[in-house]
Order: C-alpha cells, then sequence, then structure tokens
C-alpha cells in the first residue's frame, strides 16, 4: 500500500447523500484523511468551514435543493484547494467553476486526494 | 438895502440853475387857472384871507411843506419882513417878523427874481431859528406898484424831495397874482378909509384886469398908455408898467401899419367912441408879429368928456397862423397840382426832370434847381435849371459838395444852407466848392428808397437867403412828386419798350394771334367778327391775307357755327376760354384761347390760334384703332362662341361686311397645282349673284402674282395698272370692282387661304380699312382651325368616352366569351352597323364564340379557316385592317370572296386582325348589310375596340385559370397545420397566410381581419429573435432562401411557441421579387419532447451514476455488517431489490408526477405479502396521499425497507399477535418552516428481546432512520425498542408545491 496522500489532511466532505457521504469518508479515512463533515447542505459545510482547519475540499455540486458554489467561493476565498463531483455526465458547471478538477459519480478518494494535493 | 455878501460861498446856497437840468412835470395851466379864478373871486368876497388862501394853494401846487408870504413892513424902516400869511408846517410862523438882513427874503428883493435855495440856513442862519428846517426854498418877488416889497416862498423840508422849473413858473405866476390881490385889498383898505366908492371900483377893475389872461389897457386920449395888465405885457413882450407907459402905442405896431392906424383907425375910434381892427402887434422883443382883434373904446367921464381910450385886445396870432398856413397849403396845393399837370403828360423821364426844376425854380424864385440821381458813390444831374446861371448838368463823384448832406438825407431831413460863407456844419472845401459852383443858399432834398439814397433835388440860390420852412416842404413835396413822375415816366418808357417787344413777338411767333369785334347777336351768339389785328403767324396758319377790318363772313362764309357760339359765350362771359374746332373750310383745326381784355360790355377778344389739324388727325386715327380694336374685340368674341368652323367663318364674314358696309365678302382657299379656287364660305349683297364655289386661278393671273407676299388692294379694278383686259372682265364678271384680299401663307410662297372684302363700286380703301380686313383674316383663320382643332378634339374624347365604356364593361366579365359578347354588342350600336364579331383563329380553325347582330341570326360557331377566303389574312398580318366600303366593288375582292361576305357579313366590312408574336390569333369584324364608307375614325375605333376586347379575352381567360388555379391553393392551404404565407417585398405586409396562421400566432391573418402588418406579427417574436428573424427576411428580400427557428409568443393565451419557418422569394414577371412566402410550422412540440429527452437522458445518467454509488455504498455496509457471504447475498439482494423497486416506481412517474408516500409504502409491505395475507396483521392509516421530494424518495424507501424487514422477520408481522400501526400525515407546518410528512411506525404485539441481549437485525434501518434521513433532509426522527415492538417516527419535508419539472437529486 503506498503512502497515504491524505494522512492527517483535514478533508470537508460535502455530499447530501448519506450513503455515498458515509462510504466516502471511510475511503477517504482509509487514506489517512481526517473527514471534515461530512456536510449535506450549504449551511453545515459553512458551518464547518468555520469550526476548524480545513486542508482541503470534495464538492458534491447538487446538494438536496442548491448547489454547492457558495462554499467553493469560500474556499477560494481563504485558498483551500477543492474537487467537485457530480452525478452528471455534461456539466452544467457555470464557467467560473470549470477551471476546478471534477469526478464523476462514483468517485475514487485516491484520485480525488490527488487532485486535491499531488 | 444891504448887499453886504455873505461870509461864504453864496453859490452853493442859490442854486436857481439847477432848475433848468432838472427834469418837470408838464405845465398843468387849466389847473393854475382854476385856481387863479377861485382866488379872484376871493378878492372880492373876502379880500382880507387871500392872501392866506394864496399861500395855502401855492403849497399845495407846488407840492411843499410850507409856504407864506413875507412883506416888507409898509412906512416903517423897510427893514423888518412881516410874514402876511403862512401854511403848512412853517403856518405857526405867521404874523412873525425878520429882520430883512437874516432873511433870504431880501436877496429875492434885491435881485427881483425867483430864486431857489438850498439849505440857506447857511447863509440865512435865523432861519435855524424854525423848525423844521429847510432844504429847499423857492421864492419869487412881491410887487407892489411895481416895486418888489416882499417874497412869495415855498419850502421842502424832506431832503429827498425838489423843486422844478414848473413849480418856478407857478410860484412866479402865483407872486403876481398875489401881489395884484395885495394892492387890490391895500387899495380897497384906503378907499374905504377915504370913501371913495369910485376909486374901490376903480381899483376892483384895475385888479381883475391884472389878474386876467385877456390884453387890457388904457391910454390917454393922447394915446399914452396909462395902464396895461400883466396879459398885455406879456403880449408884446413888456416887463413892466413904468415900460407901458413910456411906450407909445404906435409903437405897438409894425411901421407899415402906422399910417393906418394914427391917420385912420384911431381918428375913426375917436369919431364913433370905439373901433376894432385886426392887426399885428409887433413883439418887442423877439420882433415876431402878434395878430389881434384890437378893440378900442374911448373912455368918458361924468360930464361925457373923453378922458381916455381902453382897449381890450385878443390875440388871434394862431387864428392868423393857421390862416396863413392854409393859404400857404392851399398855394403849395396848387402849385403841387399845376406841377402834376405838367409832368403827367411827359414820357421822358429827363424831360420831367427838367420840368419839376422849371416849376419849383420858378415858383421860389431861386437861381438854378436841379435833380439828382445817385449811383452809389456817384450822382448824375441829367436836367436842371438856371436862372441866368450856368448848368450844372454832369456827373459827380459823390462828395463832391461834402458829405453833410448826405447824411440829413438819409434820415429823411433836408439840408438847408441859409449862407453857405456863414454855415458852420460846412467844412471850408465844401464851402469851397458851393461858392465855385455859384452856391450861396441851398435846400436839398433827398429821395431815400428802400434805406437807399437814390435821388436828390437841390434849389439853389445865388445869395443867401432865409428859407422858410413852407419853401423847404415844398422843395420836399415836389422833389417827391418829380421822383414818382420821373420813375412813372421811366416805367411807361419801359412799358412801351416792352410793348415794342411784345408787339415783336406778336409778329415772330408761331401761334396765330388775333384781335377782333364781335358783333353780337340777339341770341348771346356772334353773328359775325371784324378783325382787328392779325400777326403774320395766324396769316400763315389760315392762308388768309389782309383781314384787318374786315368781317369774317367774307373770308369764312361756311365757318363751323360752333365758333360763333363760342366767341358770343366769351364775349357775355367775360371768361376766357380754350378750345378746339375744326375749320373744314381751310383745312384746319384750331385750338385757341379766346380773353376779352376788355371790361363788362367789351365786344373786343383776342383770340390766340394753334393748327392742331396733325394732332387731330393723329386722335381721329387713333380713334379709327380703337374703333377697329373695338371691332376686332367684338369678332373674337363673336366667333369664340361659335361652334363650328363653318359658323365662324360665315359669322365672320358678316361682321366684316356689315362693319365695313361691303357688298360682298369671301373665303377663298388655293389649290395652285390643281389651278383651283374655292369659295367655301361668303355674305353678299342681296342684289348680287354669289360667286361661284370654284374658278380657275388662271383667268386673274395678276392676283395670284400679287398673292404670293402681300395684301392685294384693288382700289378700282377698271382703273388699276397691270390688269389684262381679260383679267378686268374675269373681274367685273363677278361684280368685283373694288378688294382687298388678304391672304394666308404657309411657309414661303404657299398662299393657302384669304379673306376678301369686296366691293361692286370702286372703293377707296384706307389703310385702316386694309389694316382691318387683314386682322379679321388672321383672326377668322385662328378661330376656324381653333373651332377644328376642337372639333377633332370632341371625336377623339367621345371615342375615348366609348373605350372608358367599353373598359367599365368588360372589366367586370369573367367569362371570355361574355367579354366578347359585349364588345360586340357596344361596337354595333356604337357604330350602327348590323353584325359584329370576335373570331379567335387557331390554326386553319376559326371560332366565332358570340357576335352581335343588329337583326340577323347569330353566326358563332367553328369555321375552317378556308371558309372566309384569305383575301384579309395577308392585310391583317401586315397590321392594317380590311376596311371594305362597297363588297360588290372592292377590287380586292374575287367573286367567291363576294359570295362568302355577302352570304355571311354583308356589303361593307372593317376588319381588324389582332397579330401576337407574329401569328393572327383573332380579329374583329364589323359589318354593314349596305355599302358604306367608313371614316377613319370608325376604323379607328374598330381597331382599338379589337385590341382591348382581345385584352379583355386574355384577362378573363388568365383570371378564370388564376381562379381556379387559387381555388386549389386555398383548399391546400386550408387543410395544412403549417402556416403558409406571402408577403409584399417591398411594405413586408402580410397579403396572404393559411388559416394555421391564426392558430398558431393567436392573431388572425390579413384574410380573416387582420392587419398584417409586419408589426403586428414581429411584436409577438421574442425579443432575443426578433433581429435575426428580421433580418433573415431580407435576405429573403434579396432572393435568398432562409430556414429558421424562433420562438413567439402567441398572442391569444401567451404561450411560448417554437416556429421553424422557410422562407423563400417569389417572383414577377421582371424576375424581381414581388414578395416574399414562407411555410411556418410550430415546432414546440417537439422541441419540448425533444428536450425532456435531453433531461431524461441526463437524469438517467445521473440516477444510474448515484445509484452505482448507493450500490456501491449498500454493498460496502452490508459488506461490512455480513455474517457471512449468504447473509451478504441475501441482505445486499433484498436492499437491491428495494432499490430496484423505487428505481421501478421513480421510471414509472409521468412527468412531473410525484411518487407518493404510500405507494412507497405499499411497494416496500407489498414485498412481504402485507397487503393480502397479513392485511389483518397492520393498519394503515393515512390523512393524506402525500407526495414525495423526489430526493427523499430513495432513502426513504431503504428506511422503509430496513423497517419492514425487521418487522416481518423478527417484530410485529412475525409475531402472532403482532400488529403493526403506520400512519402518516401532512403535519400543520409551523410558520415558516417547510410542510412535513409525518409519520409515526408502531409495531406491538411483539416480544422483545432482553435487555443487553444482542440486537436483532441489523441495526441498518435504525441508522438510516436516525441517521441518514435526518443527515440527508433535516428530517426529525425517532426511533424506540418500546415493550411490545418498535416505535419509529419520521418527519421529513416535502415539497412545497407541486413541481412540474423532474427534480435532481443526487
Amino acid at each position: 500500500m503506498i503512502e497515504a496522500p491524505l494522512r492527517n489532511r483535514h478533508i470537508l466532505l460535502v455530499e447530501d447523500d448519506y450513503l455515498i457521504a458515509y462510504a466516502f469518508q471511510h475511503e477517504l479515512e482509509d487514506l489517512g484523511a481526517r473527514v471534515v463533515g461530512p456536510a449535506a447542505s450549504v449551511k453545515d459545510a459553512l458551518g464547518l468551514l468555520d469550526s476548524g482547519p480545513v486542508d482541503g475540499a470534495i464538492l458534491d455540486v447538487n446538494l438536496n435543493d442548491e448547489k454547492v458554489f457558495p462554499v467553493a467561493e469560500a474556499l477560494t476565498a481563504i485558498g483551500i484547494p477543492f474537487v467537485f463531483t457530480t452525478g452528471y455526465s455534461a456539466s452544467d458547471l457555470p464557467t467560473a467553476w470549470r477551471h476546478v478538477p471534477r469526478f464523476e459519480k462514483p468517485v475514487d478518494a485516491t484520485r480525488a486526494a490527488l487532485a486535491l494535493f499531488g | 438895502m444891504n448887499f453886504e455878501s455873505p461870509s461864504y460861498d453864496v453859490d452853493s446856497v442859490f442854486i436857481t440853475d439847477e432848475l433848468d437840468r432838472r427834469p418837470s412835470r408838464v405845465a398843468d395851466y387849466q389847473a393854475e387857472n382854476r385856481v387863479l379864478i377861485a382866488l379872484a373871486e376871493g378878492i372880492s368876497s373876502n379880500p382880507e384871507t387871500v392872501l392866506q388862501q394864496l399861500v395855502q394853494v401855492a403849497m399845495e401846487l407846488t407840492h411843499s411843506d410850507s409856504a407864506g408870504i413875507s412883506l416888507l413892513e409898509p412906512g416903517g424902516e423897510q427893514d423888518i419882513f412881516h410874514w402876511a400869511a403862512a401854511a403848512g408846517a412853517w403856518a405857526p410862523f405867521r404874523g412873525g417878523t425878520m429882520p430883512r438882513e437874516g432873511s433870504p427874503c431880501g436877496e429875492v428883493i434885491a435881485r427881483e427874481a425867483v430864486l431857489l435855495m438850498k439849505n440857506p440856513e447857511r447863509s440865512f442862519p435865523a432861519l435855524l431859528q424854525a423848525e423844521p428846517g429847510v432844504c429847499e426854498a423857492l421864492l419869487a418877488p412881491f410887487y407892489h406898484d411895481g416895486v418888489p416889497v416882499g417874497t412869495l416862498w415855498t419850502i421842502k423840508h424832506n431832503p429827498d424831495e425838489h423843486f422844478e422849473a414848473e413849480d418856478a413858473r407857478l410860484i412866479k405866476s402865483l407872486a403876481r397874482f398875489a401881489s395884484a390881490a395885495h394892492q387890490t385889498v391895500q387899495a380897497l383898505h384906503m378907499a374905504e378909509a377915504a370913501g371913495q366908492q369910485a376909486e374901490v371900483r376903480a381899483q376892483q377893475l384895475v385888479a381883475l384886469a391884472e389878474i386876467s389872461t385877456e390884453f387890457f389897457g388904457t391910454c390917454d386920449i393922447e394915446f399914452m398908455p396909462i395902464y396895461g395888465n400883466a396879459a398885455a405885457m406879456r403880449m408884446v413882450g413888456l416887463t413892466d408898467l413904468d415900460q407901458v407907459k413910456r411906450t407909445p402905442i404906435r409903437e405897438y405896431f409894425f411901421p407899415e401899419d402906422w399910417a393906418f392906424i394914427t391917420d385912420e383907425f384911431f381918428p375913426r375910434v375917436l369919431r364913433e367912441g370905439q373901433g376894432k381892427t385886426e392887426i399885428r402887434f409887433r413883439h418887442f422883443v423877439t420882433g415876431e408879429p402878434v395878430w389881434v382883434v384890437y378893440s378900442l373904446v374911448v373912455l368918458k367921464d361924468e360930464m361925457g368928456r373923453a378922458t381916455g381910450l381902453g382897449t381890450v385886445t385878443h390875440d388871434i396870432t394862431e387864428r392868423k397862423r393857421a390862416e396863413a398856413a392854409l393859404r400857404e397849403s392851399e398855394a403849395r396845393q396848387a402849385f403841387l397840382l399845376e406841377l402834376g399837370d405838367a409832368l403827367r403828360p411827359l414820357a421822358d423821364p429827363a424831360a420831367v426832370q427838367s420840368e419839376a426844376c422849371r416849376l419849383i425854380g420858378e415858383r421860389l424864385n431861386v437861381d438854378r434847381v436841379a435833380y439828382t440821381e445817385q449811383y452809389g458813390d456817384i450822382f448824375i444831374i441829367n436836367r436842371d435849371w438856371t436862372c441866368d446861371a450856368a448848368s450844372m448838368i454832369g456827373r459827380y463823384p459823390e462828395a463832391t459838395f461834402g458829405e453833410e448832406y448826405k447824411a440829413l438825407y438819409l434820415r429823411g431831413e433836408p439840408f438847408v444852407v441859409d449862407d453857405v460863407a456863414r454855415d458852420s456844419r460846412l467844412k471850408d472845401t465844401d464851402r469851397q466848392a458851393f461858392e465855385a459852383a455859384g452856391v450861396a443858399a441851398v435846400v436839398g432834398v433827398g429821395l431815400v428808397k428802400a434805406g437807399r439814397l437814390v435821388a436828390s433835388f437841390g434849389v439853389i440860390s445865388a445869395t443867401p437867403r432865409a428859407w422858410t420852412h413852407e419853401e423847404v416842404a415844398l422843395v420836399r413835396e415836389t422833389a417827391e412828386r418829380t421822383w414818382a413822375a420821373v420813375e412813372r415816366a421811366r416805367a411807361e418808357a419801359e412799358l412801351r419798350e416792352s410793348e415794342k417787344r411784345f408787339r415783336t413777338l406778336f409778329d415772330s411767333i408761331d401761334e396765330g394771334f388775333v384781335e377782333f369785334e364781335v358783333i353780337m347777336g340777339q341770341d348771346g351768339r356772334a353773328l359775325d367778327w371784324q378783325y382787328m389785328a392779325c400777326n403774320p403767324a395766324f396769316e400763315r396758319l389760315s392762308g388768309l391775307t389782309d383781314m384787318t377790318g374786315r368781317l369774317a363772313s367774307e373770308f369764312l362764309p361756311n365757318l363751323e357755327p360752333e365758333w360763333a357760339e363760342r366767341f358770343g359765350q366769351v364775349v357775355t362771359t367775360g371768361e376766357a376760354m380754350r378750345f378746339d374746332l375744326p375749320a373744314a373750310q381751310l383745312d384746319r383745326w384750331f385750338e385757341v384761347y379766346v380773353v376779352r381784355p376788355g371790361g363788362e360790355g367789351s365786344r373786343r377778344l383776342m383770340v390766340v390760334y394753334n393748327n392742331v389739324i396733325e394732332r387731330k388727325r393723329a386722335e381721329q386715327a387713333l380713334r379709327e384703332n380703337e374703333a377697329r380694336q373695338a371691332f376686332l374685340l367684338k369678332l373674337s368674341d363673336t366667333l369664340r362662341a361659335e361652334p363650328s368652323a363653318e359658323a365662324i367663318a360665315n359669322q365672320a364674314l358678316r361682321m366684316l361686311a356689315e362693319h365695313m358696309g361691303l357688298d360682298r365678302c369671301y373665303i377663298v382657299t388655293y389649290r395652285l397645282t390643281e389651278d383651283i379656287a374655292d369659295f367655301p364660305h361668303q355674305v353678299h349683297d342681296d342684289r348680287l349673284p354669289p360667286i361661284p364655289a370654284q374658278l380657275r386661278l388662271s383667268d386673274f393671273p395678276e392676283m395670284v402674282q400679287v398673292l404670293f407676299d402681300q395684301t392685294l388692294v384693288i382700289d378700282d379694278v377698271v382703273t388699276m395698272e397691270g390688269l389684262s383686259a381679260s383679267e378686268v372682265a374675269a373681274f367685273t364678271g363677278l361684280d368685283l370692282r373694288a378688294l382687298i384680299n388678304a391672304t394666308l401663307r404657309k411657309g414661303e410662297n404657299h398662299p393657302l387661304w384669304a379673306l376678301v372684302a369686296a366691293s361692286a363700286r370702286a372703293r377707296a380703301w384706307t389703310t385702316s380699312e386694309i389694316a382691318l380686313v387683314e386682322e379679321v383674316a388672321e383672326r377668322t383663320w385662328a378661330a376656324v382651325e381653333r373651332a377644328r382643332a376642337e372639333a377633332a378634339l370632341r371625336d377623339s374624347e367621345e371615342r375615348q368616352a366609348f373605350l372608358l365604356e367599353l373598359s367599365d364593361a368588360l372589366r367586370p366579365l369573367a367569362d371570355p366569351a361574355a367579354v366578347q359578347g359585349e364588345a360586340c354588342r357596344l361596337l354595333g350600336e356604337r357604330l350602327g352597323v348590323d353584325r359584329v364579331a370576335y373570331t379567335e383563329h387557331y390554326g386553319d380553325i376559326f371560332i366565332i364564340n358570340r357576335d352581335w347582330a343588329r337583326s340577323a341570326a347569330s353566326i358563332a360557331g367553328r369555321y375552317p379557316g378556308a371558309a372566309f377566303g384569305d383575301a384579309f389574312t395577308a392585310v391583317y398580318l401586315r397590321g392594317e385592317p380590311f376596311v371594305v366600303n362597297d363588297v360588290a366593288r372592292d377590287s380586292r375582292l374575287d367573286d367567291t370572296d363576294r359570295k362568302r361576305f355577302k352570304a355571311l357579313w354583308g356589303a361593307a366590312l372593317v376588319g381588324v386582325g389582332l397579330i401576337k408574336a407574329g401569328q393572327l390569333v383573332a380579329s374583329f369584324g364589323v359589318l354593314g348589310t349596305t355599302a358604306r364608307a367608313w371614316t377613319h375614325e370608325e376604323v379607328a375605333l374598330v381597331r382599338e375596340t379589337a385590341e382591348r376586347t382581345w385584352s379583355a379575352v386574355e384577362r378573363a381567360r388568365a383570371e378564370a385559370a388564376l381562379r381556379d388555379s387559387e381555388e386549389r391553393f386555398r383548399h391546400f392551404s386550408d387543410a395544412s397545420t403549417n402556416v403558409l404565407w406571402i408577403r409584399d417585398a417591398e411594405t413586408l405586409e402580410m397579403t396572404f397566410a393559411s388559416p394555421a396562421f391564426d392558430k398558431i400566432y393567436g392573431i388572425s391573418g390579413p384574410e380573416r381581419g387582420g392587419d398584417g402588418r409586419l408589426r403586428s406579427w414581429a411584436q409577438l417574436i421574442e425579443p432575443e429573435n426578433r433581429k435575426t428573424v428580421l433580418a433573415n427576411f431580407q435576405r429573403v428580400r434579396v432572393g435568398e432562401r432562409v430556414e429558421q427557428e424562433f420562438r413567439i409568443r402567441r398572442a391569444s393565451d401567451g404561450m411560448m411557441r417554437w416556429i421553424h419557418d422557410t422562407g423563400f422569394p417569389l417572383h414577377d414577371a421582371a424576375g424581381n421579387v414581388r414578395w416574399i412566402a414562407g411555410v411556418g410550422t410550430d415546432m414546440t412540440d417537439v422541441k419540448e419532447a425533444t428536450d425532456r429527452q435531453d433531461v431524461l437522458v441526463a437524469e438517467l445518467q445521473h440516477r444510474t451514476r448515484n445509484l452505482i454509488a448507493v450500490v456501491g455504498a449498500l454493498c460496502e455496509r452490508t459488506l461490512k455488517n455480513a455474517a457471512s457471504l449468504e447473509d451478504f447475498r441475501t441482505r445486499f439482494r433484498l436492499r437491491l431489490s428495494a432499490l430496484s423497486r423505487v428505481q421501478a416506481l421513480l421510471s414509472q412517474l409521468a412527468t412531473g408526477e410525484k411518487v407518493t408516500f404510500k405507494e412507497l409504502l405499499d411497494s416496500e409491505l407489498g414485498v412481504y405479502g402485507a397487503t393480502d395475507a397479513m392485511a389483518h396483521k397492520f393498519t394503515l392509516q393515512r390523512l393524506a396521499d402525500v407526495p414525495l421530494r423526489s430526493g427523499t424518495v430513495q432513502t426513504l424507501a431503504l428506511a422503509l425497507h430496513e423497517l419492514a424487514t425487521n418487522a416481518v422477520k423478527y417484530g410485529a408481522l412475525a409475531a402472532t399477535d403482532g400488529h403493526l400501526f403506520v400512519s402518516w400525515r401532512v403535519a400543520a407546518p409551523v410558520e415558516g418552516d417547510p410542510p412535513c410528512l409525518h409519520v409515526e411506525w408502531r409495531e406491538t404485539g411483539v416480544i422483545m428481546p432482553e435487555v443487553g441481549a444482542p440486537a436483532t437485525g441489523s441495526g441498518y434501518g435504525r441508522e438510516l432512520i436516525e441517521r441518514a434521513l435526518p443527515y440527508q433532509f433535516g428530517a426529525k426522527t425517532t426511533f424506540e425498542l418500546c415493550a411490545d415492538g418498535v416505535c419509529c417516527t419520521i418527519t421529513v419535508p416535502i415539497s412545497q408545491t407541486v413541481s412540474n419539472g423532474v427534480s435532481h437529486g443526487d
């Protein structure tokens, strides 16, 4: 097994689907990350951002009834790297976010970690 | 008397001389006399107070402050003055005395003169005793018996007031009166004392005499004076009574009167007791005569003895002077009259001067008289008169006799020198000049006119002479009159000169000047007139000579009566008159000015003549010209109203013939090449035969020659030069002796038309008449041509009208055959023919669809071409009409043709072919059953009708085809769900839209009440598409085909519709884009379907990916808790089943539908047969069928799956007495929260494991409920293991509104 790339990294996980979030959390933790969250809403995510250290973030674009972009903006503002995950192949990401790495579900946690910190 | 000189300057006290320098008021003698008379009465009535009365008067008259009389004490030392009277301020001193030495009165008595003193106290300190002090004192001596014994004095105490000369005179007069009064009063006292009444009386008389202004005097019988009163002394200049007494009476008279006085008058008085004569006294001082009425009366004593003589002498000097003046004046007047009479007839100014000089010279008995004219600084003596002295005629420098006189002359004063040698005004040089000229005394009078010295009159004496006033005046008058006479003579001379000049003028002016005496008739008209004077010009003007003294009737027996009338009028009224009248006899027309120079009653007239015949002729010509113009105007007006060329020509001839009094008047036209003259119009005297309609021009060779270039004027054919005998005969044969032939030419040498005015007798045509005929010819021709043009125009208009009517009739006809029939009918009726047919040519087949026949049967039908022969076909193909006036005689037709025509058409024909693209396509035949001369217009009308009929037929055909086409198109477009539309390429206005348009766009198409405007349609287009759509229209406009899609918002319901539209151009015949058209399709449904499909595909992908992720997570999770692989397989399969059921539910949903909680629950419980076999095991209590948020369905389904699995395996559904109770409802939402589904899951009758025993089931359901739902959806959940089973509640937000769209959830 390779050296866990996410060791001790605080990763903010934003994903509204509980099952996916739960599974993904375990994957990340298996890679040594310290998952912050997961959070199912923008509000929760922003709350987590304020409550502790975050080194990177994995953001599901479509949350229950909302888009995750306010969280992305906040992260950009404080210079924390993040990636998007999405269920759609043809993303409806706004132009402003096209530069952000995007992963289609199901997401491979290792690749996401590499994108964040590799 | 003490004449001691005062100790100081007496002269400053005595200022009497000042009186002469002081201004003085005018003497008021009347007032003075009144006072004196009053005082005189006072003497008689109250002599005691008369002196006091007198001083009072003196004070008042002299405006003094004090007055008084001081008298030396009589009988005393005579050194004391007694103040006999005093008034005013010094009245209190009355009765007082003053020593003579201290009194100024002494000085007055000493000098026996009136004295004026100023501040006399300076010399006479005694006066200081009296108050107020004396400023000025005026004193006069007071006499008694001629001896000064006192003074009358007046005083001004006010230093500002001063005595005047008048005061001095008054006080002197009053003093004399006072003296007389005093003396009288004294005498009265004495007489009374002596008792001598007579003496008293005498004294009274003397007193009265003394104050009388009349001359009183007495003398003794020896004529030695005894007494003379003051008036007497004044009259003759004696000063006192002594002098009177010393002067013998004879001395009073001029020596020349002494003889009369002493030898005649005195003896008569003595003889008769009294006598009176007018005679002159000689003033003793001046020597001047004083004319008096000298009355003497002998004074006798009681015994009747003559004791002396008394006189009252009345001064009549003034009267005498007046009489003398009168005499003088009369003499002067007489002289001046004589002078006037003498000078008046003299015409020569020099003669006037010399006569005037002579007369005044003789009159004044002087030596020389000269009349001098002054010219600037020289004077000229033209004439003078001398008595034995040398004449002074000549020119002199102005200053010859000095300059003294000139100044006087200019002041209007005469220069009078009595003695040149002694006159102080003359300089020595002047004096010498005078003496050299023999002048010792002179009276010179200047004549100044307008401020300038123009002449002078000098009367000269060779010896000194005292010129009297009258003489000087006479000289002045004479001078004045002479000047006037000279000027008059001069003016008359000038007048004569002027008259002479006038006479010259009279003789030389161009105007005739005549003076004559009119012989008046009773009726105020002149009967005749006698010439007194005529100037040469009149002779020239009238051509008459030697008229003076002769009567007008001798020269001018036939003179127009108006002359006598006018002259009579001037004689009667005296008012000058200007008029002009003809004198036909003289072939003159005179303008005259007539005046009557004499006064009322004078019959003499002066007449100025001007011959104005030329002007009159010009006026006559002007009038004629105007008459001609008037006639021409009338002619033009008349001709304009005439309807036809024919009428115009005839009317013009009639009017001209009447106007000119012509025998004949006609119009002739020429056909030169044919040698023919036509006479289409003529008027003539009834007695004359008409001119034949045609003549040979060659009969009139000379006339024809002239016609080419000018109006031919013949006064008399017979006498006209250059006419051959035959031509003369040709004219006279037509009764033409005189004529004016006014020819109108077309181009050069082409006479075409002439108007001729002719006379059967010789006639001298005037230039005016010739001009008139020419003008009338010109105008008539113009009018005729105009009428012809108008007639042609009318024909044309009628044709046009018919063609319009034709077009109107044919236009509405849709059937080509009907068009043909109608055209035939209209033309047939129009032309009044019998048959008209429209034939269509199809190769060799002729078809007559319709024809029109007046009465015959129709010949409609099909014919082989040969049926009509081919005579006309060639003509038709040449584009010419085939016109046959008479079938029987037309050479172009052979017998066969004739038969055919006869059978089918008739006797006359107009056929017109219609050639299109080189082919004969139709023909139009017009036929008459009788021969007929078709006119040009008729043929033209047939052609036009044919052409139009063909057009109309073709049009009708095309329209019919079009209607078919359109009909088909309409069926098609009506049936189409697509929009078929057409827009005008120019305006982009929609001209057509199929019914689908209305449905798709929600507005009406143009054929169904819509407006068709581009705007109405374009505004439906969504703004973001609109620009492009319209731009694409432009592309179509220029010929492109454009397909496009755009969205509109349907007007009727606001729905958004997707339109697919294909636009393409429609071209007209010329290839231009006339319309743009298109097909539009509403593809909204297709579009929406596609969109949904896209969404669904995306959603499917999303769900798939998500599902895989969930499956992955489930797998992991299941794997984690699985006891064995078998366990994993069972559990995982169940879970996958649950997942797949949810997917099935979701995918079965139609768009917008929601999975309800009931469906979800049924789906999960149904797996376990809960619906039927186990129905008694559970109760579903639902309060609403709650649609779920799609995103929540899957997780909720998994949770329910776990609950149900547990219930079936271990719970209520497994237990025998177990019961599952599920209820759900929509929770009443807390204000502001989303609505929630509230679910209660309660199991009963379950034997629960012991506390602490291993949990039954996986616990995954619990985790999903307790963690996943809250995590994922913010649900509120409880999960309890109660005593008899699981109790669980879920409160999860549901959709607030029902969404149509597909929820996207991860």
